[in-house]
């Protein structure tokens, strides 16, 4: 039986653009999709034209929709779930709710999916890495990632003040040699010939920028389930500004 | 008793490279033996590339006429005789003297007293006892003079020794110990200062030497032959006490002999000391074991482990895997290895660079990946455990594996033979892998019924490759010899090297790249008593430096030497500032080939400089094969943005940096063949760039314009103080050579315009402040100390400030003014290093890894020494540690060569002035001793400096320059102590 991706489909203009990044990163994470769609009061009608129209089994239940959703998830031992980020302009919260209690709640990656994605192929991923070689994001992205249906990955190192290198003798050389040392670290990279970008600044700056510039279809972001003040920046950031799908790998998923 | 059959120690069942034994008693059973099987084994040890020292007390008539081995090599075969008063070496023509301590008149006659009063004193006890005879630097008492112990074989010494003490204690005397010590207390009384006694049970010896001195003299000599104790053998047959006495072999157990592994033949009677293997068996086992030996000849020799001598790597650590290869590299100048593991595994980068060979065009020019010969067709797996050891002494890199594959091998590229790379193995399962393999699928392998060879091709030359070897079950032997060659290469001369190779044979191969290392070492060393780790760090240096340059020919040194692809290869200042000094004062020869380099290229920089609009010669600030420029133009730096890169258009001070390059050459070796033939001609074409590119102005001061100097965060700039002095400097001494040595091409009118420009020329010193602005303007910039704005330095201020702030700011990437008081000391105003140094540190971000080591040696010339030794650690860490996280990429040759520096020029104070070597040590609190060998217009030297006194050790007279004062130190040791109040 075939691996799993839950996508959460709601009533609202969001649910296109989940379904459309489910199917697209299905086959990606060699999964199938499962559709659902999980109402207080039954309805339904955008989530079942949505699914009908892919060839899609629509699962609905009633209920709370965050728990529902977590429990579907349980049930089908998905490989990942895939929820619309419905902003509500009068709150703090940097997504909607549901799409946070789910991300908190699970262990396993959750693909927040922005209601204005633009509708194109996953062709090019952005990835925050972190320090010299501590590349467990990549590493998990690239271990879920189906051998023959590779995104071009970038790689993105931000060097914030404290981590600047002491020496960079010609800077032209130092950076190659510098970038070529780094993904000489990452086993997969390595192989699967992930370009790495560089950037200095404050990172959930230089995240939410250079994924404009660099064009990328989806960002992927490691996270410790925290968003309380304080916490993970880079992923707070990236929920309320990104323009993209946004992958979250909880840091302890392996 | 066969090979297999004798019940070895484990310890001892493994090979040996040297073989140091007592001759009577351990060798042969007495002075009559026969001693035909020993001679014929030792000659067979030689031949195989063993070392042999036999120990003695007897004299060379007695030993060579029993012994009678003449020896062809390679393996050494000493006699260390008399007691440790005389050192041979046996050749085909018999023994030559090496070594004699000879006694003065005055010795001799306390001798000769001392023994007559140490028999009439035991006479006056009513023990007879005789003196037997005057041999050299000693005397010999016989106690038991008695015709039924006229010449006790050694096999009886129980009954000797019983015999002895029983006529001591009839006359009232206890035991031997009593007779040793009133022998000594007499041969103080007769101004002896340090006699020896010693006693085989028969006699008393009073002398001035004895085996110990025979043993640090062979030490001495293995270690000048590469060969660490570790790899040593000692055997004898008197270890034990014997009569609470020392056994007499004991006292070739000296410290230098440390990590020997020892073995007793004798009786032992009071059993053997701690570490000593008692094996017993008398001459039989001897030979047996050196039969032993002789049969392991075909094993892997060890690779020594010695603390400050050796990197030991466990196990492939991704994060650092790539570093530690590059720091395990093992190179000759022509071609470096990385120490990648032998066999496959997906986290590792085997690579094999040749020196100075290049493809692709401009920018984009790289290095030319050369064939591996280091290569074993199988993968490391997960139970494979890799242990790699690099014994920095030897240059031998040794890798052993355990898990399903099981190896053991050592490999080195050899320094006697630069280019040719040699590999032993054992495998198994056997390994069938060739010895080439190339590095893409593009280069064909040829093969024929003995080797292969193949080329590899590049725009800039091709790397030619034959290997051999011999191969039979698990045993590999591997020769593979490269050459490197502009045009077609020409391959009957590299197969008919690697067949001249594998005729010679490992064991032969591997004794001459030893001695070759330990003579580079004898000469390089440096020795910090007080740091370990930062003595391990310097010797990690010295290895890179030493092993990254050729010395015939040209040496193209890029910036990581022959240990990575890092920077492309490319030939920077870092070679003729950072790297060639060291080799100046170690090997002249390779600072020359680095020369050599240079003087070829001057037609393209004759070329670039005609181009340009001016005269002389203009070196690139990036050069490869042809000494075109191969900066790039643009690029991207850490943050991410393109910018243009000016450093090849306006980093003009590369060419008076290779004038300098040329006379330090001159300075430390005295070549003046040199000087007046390339050095001239190199001089001069570097003048005349200077001379049209200088610029006056209305008031006749003369300018030059639009350079950047060391400190690149800013750039262009006008006058850089660097930069102006350097080329002043560069003027001067091409009109000193011109009017010393003469030369047709310069008319009088051209060098008298040079000294004008010379006097013309600004260099930014201020009279009130005593400090040098570093270019036009930068008085007038920002005054921003980046040591008070940041929490930590080294940094790259222009990645955390912004360029544009630092550009218009008075921060500073590396030594720039203060590059001046490094390079040309005298070229500086007098008293201007402190108020600079003052001045410039705390404005300095050392965002090169040059910086450090040139900031080391100007504290320690300050006299601020902790920061100088914190400086100096930096440096040298830089590799070791990964401090940069791209060693990877090759080691930071530039700042190795730095760390040299810092401690020559600063800690030192060394620096050649003519026909004397001016000496300012200063010796941080925290070492005791700074020792380092530098090679002074021809003559090697040691040179030591402690609390109170600087030695000097000479082959030739040499002069040095101490305090003001100049002292004539003779072909031996002096001791020049300091004034009061000793070192500053």
């Amino acid at each position: 039986m075939s691996a799993r991706l839950l996508a959460a489909l709601d009533d609202s203009a969001a649910a296109k653009p989940v379904l459309a990044t489910a199917q697209r990163l299905a086959p990606m994470v060699d999964a199938v999709v499962v559709a659902i769609h999980v109402t207080e009061e039954p309805d339904g009608s955008t989530a079942h034209a949505l699914a009908d129209a892919a060839g899609i089994d629509l699962q609905v239940r009633v209920g709370d929709v965050a728990q529902s959703l977590i429990a579907a998830a349980h049930e089908h031992g998905v490989r990942g779930i895939v929820v619309g980020a419905r902003r509500a302009n009068w709150t703090s919260l940097p997504a909607g709710h549901v799409a946070l209690q789910v991300a908190q709640d699970v262990d396993w990656p959750v693909i927040i999916v922005p209601p204005d994605a633009p509708d194109r192929p996953v062709r090019r991923v952005l990835v925050a890495v972190e320090g010299d070689g501590d590349s467990a994001t990549l590493e998990m992205l690239a271990g879920s990632l189906h051998p023959e249906e590779w995104p071009e990955i970038i790689a993105l190192h931000v060097f914030e003040p404290d981590t600047l290198p002491m020496f960079a003798d010609q800077p032209v050389h130092e950076t190659a040699a510098w970038a070529r040392e780094f993904l000489h670290r990452l086993p997969h990279a390595r192989h699967k010939h992930v370009r790495l970008e560089v950037r200095i600044g404050r990172a959930s700056d230089v995240v939410r920028e250079a994924s404009r510039e660099l064009n990328v279809d989806m960002v992927v972001l490691s996270w410790n389930h925290h968003l309380e003040a304080g916490h993970a920046p880079i992923v707070r950031e990236m929920l309320a500004s990104s323009a993209v799908p946004l992958l979250l790998l909880p840091a302890t998923h392996a | 008793v066969s090979a297999n059959e004798f019940p070895f120690h484990p310890e001892m069942a493994r090979r040996f490279e040297a073989i140091v034994f007592d001759w009577d008693g351990t060798a042969v059973a007495d002075r009559s033996a026969d001693a035909s099987d020993a001679r014929s084994l030792i000659e067979d040890l030689c031949a195989a590339g063993v070392h042999i020292a036999v120990v003695s007390g007897t004299h060379v008539g007695n030993v060579d006429g029993q012994l009678r081995a003449r020896p062809a090599g390679p393996g050494r075969l000493y006699l260390a005789l008399n007691r440790g008063s005389e050192l041979y070496e046996v050749g085909a023509d018999g023994p030559a003297l090496v070594a004699r301590t000879e006694a003065t008149a005055e010795e001799d006659a306390a001798l000769t007293r001392a023994a007559e009063k140490t028999v009439t004193r035991l006479s006056a006890r009513g023990l007879e006892a005789r003196i037997v005879s005057q041999r050299l630097n000693r005397r010999k008492i016989d106690l038991i003079p008695e015709p039924e112990w006229d010449d006790p074989p050694k096999a009886r010494i129980d009954e000797l020794l019983i015999a002895v003490q029983q006529r001591l204690h009839d006359a009232g005397i206890d035991g031997l110990v009593a007779v040793s010590e009133l022998a000594c207390e007499i041969a103080y009384e007769e101004g002896l200062e340090a006699p020896k006694i010693t006693s085989d049970a028969k006699h008393v010896e009073i002398g001035l030497t004895d085996k110990a001195d025979s043993a640090r003299a062979v030490f001495a000599q293995l270690w000048h032959l590469g060969i660490d104790p570790e790899l040593v053998l000692i055997g004898g047959d008197e270890f034990g006490p014997l009569g609470g006495m020392p056994g007499s072999d004991a006292l070739m157990l000296v410290p230098e002999a440390d990590a020997a592994t020892v073995f007793s033949v004798g009786v032992e009677p009071n059993g053997v000391p701690d570490g000593v293997v008692q094996l017993r068996g008398g001459p039989d086992a001897f030979v047996t074991l050196l039969r032993d030996q002789l049969a392991r000849r075909a094993d892997v020799p060890q690779v020594a482990e010695r603390a400050g001598w050796s990197i030991v790597v466990d196990g492939i650590d991704l994060q650092m895997e790539r570093s530690h290869a590059a720091m395990l590299t093992i190179a000759d100048g022509v071609i470096g290895t990385n120490g990648a593991p032998l066999l496959d595994h997906p986290d590792t980068s085997p690579e094999v660079l040749a020196a100075g060979v290049y493809d692709g065009a401009g920018a984009e020019t790289d290095l030319l990946s050369a064939p591996q010969w280091n290569r074993v067709a199988r993968d490391l797996t997960e139970h494979d455990r890799v242990r790699r050891v690099l014994d920095l002494h030897s240059a031998i890199l040794g890798e052993t594996v355990v898990g399903d594959t099981r190896l053991s091998s050592v490999r080195f590229s050899s320094l006697a033979r630069p280019g040719l790379a040699v590999l032993r193995a054992h495998i198994d399962p056997p390994d069938a892998s060739p010895p080439l393999s190339p590095p893409s699928h593009h280069d064909r392998v040829q093969t024929d019924s003995s080797r292969q060879w193949m080329v590899t091709r590049g725009s800039g030359g091709a790397i030619a490759a034959a290997g051999a070897q011999h191969a039979r079950g698990s045993h590999v032997d591997r020769v593979v010899a490269y050459d490197r060659t502009i045009g077609e290469p020409r391959f009957a001369d590299t197969t008919a090297r690697v067949d001249r190779a594998h005729t010679r044979g490992f064991d032969a191969l591997l004794g001459e790249h030893r001695e070759k290392w330990a003579q580079r070492w004898e000469h390089a060393d440096v020795r910090i008593d007080g740091d370990d780790a930062l003595q391990h760090a310097v010797r990690c240096a010295l290895f890179h430096l030493m092993s990254s340059v050729a010395d015939s020919g040209e040496a193209a040194v890029g910036a990581r030497g022959l240990t990575g692809r890092a920077y492309r290869g490319h030939v920077f200042w870092d070679a003729d500032l950072f790297v060639l000094p060291f080799l100046a004062a170690t090997h002249a020869p390779a600072a020359r080939a680095m020369l050599e380099y240079r003087i070829r290229r001057l037609p393209a920089a004759r070329a670039r400089a005609k181009d340009e609009g001016f005269a002389g010669a203009r070196f690139p600030w990036e050069s490869a094969a042809d000494g075109r420029e191969v900066t790039p133009t643009a690029g991207r730096e850490l943050s991410g943005n393109l910018v243009p890169i000016r450093t090849g258009q306006n980093e003009l001070h590369i060419v008076g940096d290779i004038a300098w390059a040329a006379m330090c050459y001159a300075d430390w070796s005295g070549d003046d063949r040199f000087l007046s033939g390339p050095g001239l001609e190199l001089l001069v074409a570097t003048a005349r760039f200077w001379s049209s590119r200088i610029r006056l102005d209305t008031t006749g001061r003369g300018h030059l314009y639009g350079v950047i100097g060391p400190d690149e965060y800013h750039e262009p700039v006008d006058d850089n103080a660097y930069t102006n002095a350097l080329a002043r400097w560069n003027l001067r001494r091409a009109a000193d050579l011109v009017a010393w040595f003469g030369d047709q091409t310069v008319s009088t009118e051209e060098h008298r315009q040079w000294i004008t420009l010379a006097d013309a020329l600004v260099d930014g010193y201020r009279n009130d402040t005593g400090i040098y602005e570093e270019f036009a303007g930068f008085f007038t910039l920002e005054p921003l100390r980046i040591a008070d704005v940041v929490d930590r330095r080294p940094i790259i201020a222009d990645m955390l400030l912004g360029r544009d702030r630092v550009r218009g700011a008075q921060v500073v990437k590396q030594a720039d003014v203060l590059m001046l008081h490094h390079l040309l000391p005298d070229e500086a105003v007098p008293g201007s290093l402190l108020p600079n140094l003052d001045y410039y540190e705390p404005r300095t971000a050392h965002g090169s890894s040059l910086s450090p080591g040139i900031h080391a040696s100007l504290f320690a010339r300050a006299g601020r020494l902790d920061e100088a030794v914190a400086a100096l650690r930096l440096a040298a860490m830089i590799d070791v540690d990964d401090l940069t996280a791209t060693s990877g990429g090759g080691v930071h040759l530039a700042a190795m060569g730095s760390v040299w520096q810092a401690i020559a020029y600063g800690f030192m104070g060394l620096r050649p002035r003519r026909d004397t070597l001016v000496l300012d040590p200063k010796l941080p609190t925290t070492w005791n001793r700074l020792e380092m060998s530098v090679t002074f217009l021809g003559s090697p030297l040691r040179i030591g400096v402690d609390r109170d006194s600087v030695s000097v050790d000479a082959t030739t007279p040499v002069f040095i320059e101490l305090a003001g004062i100049r002292h004539q130190c003779a072909a031996s040791s002096t001791r020049i102590p300091f004034a009061q109040g000793g070192i500053r």
